[in-house]
C-alpha cells in the first residue's frame, strides 16, 4: 500500500508534471481522497473549477496544461482538491492536444487493452465483434485514424472468409461448450466441482461482479462434503491448495489489473495459512476436526473477502 | 477544440461509418474498436476517479455497449466526446445512486450541475487517513500539512518549524512511514 500524495515532487517545477500525469492516470480519486484528509475539506465545491480558478487561468490549463500556472494556483487545486475532480472532467471532455501528449501509465494502458477484451467478449456473443483487431487497437496510443482504417479495412484484408469462419467457429464452441460442461453457468456452479482449479471456467466471459461471485463459489464447494476422516480431509485440502495456486498464476482478465494483483497477493496469504494446517495435519498425531474447523474458519473468510470483491 | 485522441477530421470518417446505415457491419465494428482505442484510457481514468476501483470496469463496458447500441440513433453526429462524457457521467450517477445511500445523493435539476462525489473505497481512504493525521503529535501534522500544501519549499517549511533540512527530511520520512502503516492496518 502507499499513499499517492507522499509521492509529490519536492521541487516546483516537478509539481506540475506530476499532477498532470495523475489527472489522466487512475489513482487521482485516492489523491484527492488523501489531499481532502491532510487539508481537512470535506465538502464538495460550490462553484465550478472555472470559477474557482478564473477563466483565464481555466483556459490555459485547456490548452497548455498546469505548467503555465502560478505556483498560487497549483497550491490553491492541493488544498482545495475535489476541484481536481471536475477539472479532470473538463480536461477530457473539452482538452486541447495538449492534453494528447501527456503520458498515459502502463497500468491504464493495461486496463484499455482488458476493456476492449471483455468488450469483445460481451459482442462477440451478441454482435460478433472481430476478436483479431483487438489488441492491436487498444495498444496505439495514437491512432492514424483514417490510414488505419484504410489498411485493415475489412474488405482489403488477405482471407476475410478466413476471420469470418474463426468467428463462427468460436461462436460454435463457446455454444458447445456450454451445453457439454455440467456447470453451464459462471453463477451456479456444480457444488461438487472446484471453480478454482479450472482455467477454462475462470476464463469464460463475466463482468467482474460475476467473476467475484465465481470465485467466491469455493465455500459452496467446500461445504458440500464433509471429510470423515484425515485422510479425506489431506486431499480436500489438497485440492483447495491447488486451487490457490492455479489463482496466483491465472490472469485474471475480467478485473482491473490492480484488483488481480490484490487477488494474487491475498490467494498467497490463504495458501501459505492452508498449507501450514496440510503440514500441522500430516504430523499424524493432530486432531483433525480442530484441523477441519480450521479450515472452515479459512474458507468461510477468504469466500466473504470473494464474494465483497475484496473489498470487505 | 481538437480531440485530445484524433484529428477533427479523422474523427468525422470513423464516426461518419458508424452513423451510416448503409455501412457494412464489419467496417462499423472497426471503426467502433477505433473509437474505443481512442477514448477508453480517458474514460477509464474519469470512471475510476468516479466509481472505484472495483466497479470502473463494469461501467465502463456498460458505457460503451451503450455507444454502441445507440450511437446511430441518439448521437447527432458533432462532438462524441462530450456525448460519450454525458453518457459515462450518467452511469457513474446511477453508481451513486445504487451504492450510496438514496438520501446522500441530491441531485440538482440539471446533471452537469451534479458533482459527483468520492466513491465508497475513496471516501473510506479520506475518512482512514483523517483518523491517522489526528493520531499524530500536532508538530509532525503540521509539518506533513504544510510538505503536501504544494506552497512551501522544503527550506521554507525548515525555517518555520526551526529544523534543519536534515531533521525536516527525516521528520517526514517518519510521518510518511507512521502514516501509511496506520492507515493500511486500518483498512486490511
Amino acid at each position: 500500500m502507499r499513499l499517492i500524495s507522499f509521492d509529490m515532487p519536492d521541487a516546483v517545477y516537478e509539481f506540475a508534471p506530476w499532477l498532470e500525469a495523475q489527472i489522466v492516470g487512475l489513482h487521482l480519486a485516492e489523491l484527492v481522497a488523501e489531499l481532502a484528509a491532510i487539508h481537512h475539506v470535506r465538502t464538495l465545491p460550490a462553484v465550478s473549477v472555472a470559477d474557482f480558478l478564473g477563466a483565464s487561468a481555466f483556459q490555459l490549463i485547456l490548452t497548455q496544461g498546469l505548467k503555465p500556472l502560478p505556483t498560487s494556483s497549483l497550491q490553491q487545486l492541493v488544498s482545495h482538491p475535489y476541484y481536481l475532480l471536475e477539472l479532470q472532467e473538463r480536461i477530457f471532455t473539452d482538452g486541447g492536444p495538449y492534453w494528447r501528449n501527456v503520458p498515459r501509465s502502463d497500468a491504464i494502458q493495461a486496463a484499455c487493452k482488458q476493456s476492449l477484451l471483455m468488450l469483445q467478449d460481451k459482442l462477440t456473443l451478441a454482435e460478433s465483434l472481430p476478436a483479431t483487431d483487438g489488441q492491436n487497437a487498444a495498444s496505439e496510443p495514437e491512432m492514424p485514424w483514417a490510414s488505419t482504417l484504410e489498411a485493415s479495412a475489412w474488405y482489403q484484408r488477405p482471407w476475410p472468409w478466413v476471420l469470418n469462419l474463426a468467428t463462427a467457429a468460436a461462436v460454435f464452441i463457446i455454444v458447445y461448450l456450454s451445453f457439454r460442461v455440467p456447470q453451464n453457468d459462471f453463477g451456479k456452479p456444480e457444488a461438487s466441482k472446484l471453480v478454482w482449479t479450472s482455467p477454462e471456467d475462470l476464463s469464460k466471459p463475466a463482468s467482474a461482479e460475476q467473476y467475484w461471485q465465481r470465485l467466491a463459489t469455493v465455500k459452496r464447494w467446500w461445504f458440500s462434503e464433509k471429510p470423515a476422516n484425515k485422510v479425506q480431509l489431506a486431499l480436500r485440502m489438497g485440492q483447495l491448495s491447488q486451487g490457490c495456486s492455479v489463482l496466483i498464476l491465472q490472469e485474471h482478465r475480467h478485473l482491473p489489473p490492480e484488483a488481480g494483483e490484490r487477488l494474487r497477493q491475498k490467494c498467497r496469504d490463504w495458501a501459505k495459512e492452508l498449507n501450514g494446517y496440510i503440514v500441522e495435519l500430516q504430523k499424524g498425531d493432530a486432531d483433525f476436526q480442530e484441523i477441519q474447523k480450521k479450515t472452515d474458519a479459512l474458507v468461510i473468510r477468504l469466500s466473504d473477502k470473494l464474494e465483497s470483491g475484496m473489498k470487505s | 477544440m481538437d480531440s485530445p485522441s484524433a484529428s477533427g477530421g479523422d474523427e468525422a470518417a470513423i464516426i461518419a461509418i458508424l452513423l451510416n446505415p448503409g455501412a457494412a457491419p464489419a467496417d462499423k465494428r472497426l471503426a467502433f474498436q477505433r473509437l474505443h482505442a481512442c477514448y477508453s484510457s480517458d474514460l477509464l481514468a474519469f470512471l475510476r476517479s468516479r466509481v472505484g476501483t472495483g466497479s470502473m470496469m463494469d461501467v465502463s463496458q456498460t458505457v460503451w455497449l451503450s455507444v454502441w447500441q445507440k450511437i446511430a440513433a441518439k448521437f447527432d453526429g458533432r462532438n462524441f466526446r462530450a456525448w460519450l462524457y454525458q453518457i459515462a457521467r450518467h452511469e457513474a450517477i446511477n453508481h451513486h445512486r445504487k451504492y450510496k445511500k438514496a438520501s446522500t445523493v441530491q441531485l440538482p435539476e440539471s446533471l452537469r450541475d451534479y458533482r459527483v462525489p468520492l466513491s465508497n473505497e475513496d471516501e473510506e481512504l479520506r475518512r482512514v487517513l483523517e483518523e491517522c493525521l489526528g493520531m499524530l503529535d500536532p508538530r509532525s501534522r503540521d509539518v506533513i500539512r504544510a510538505r503536501l500544501g504544494g506552497a512551501l519549499t522544503n527550506e521554507e517549511i525548515a525555517e518555520l518549524f526551526n529544523l534543519s533540512r536534515a531533521r525536516l527530511f527525516s521528520l517526514v520520512s517518519e510521518t510518511k512511514s507512521t502514516l501509511t502503516k496506520c492507515v493500511k492496518e486500518k483498512l486490511s
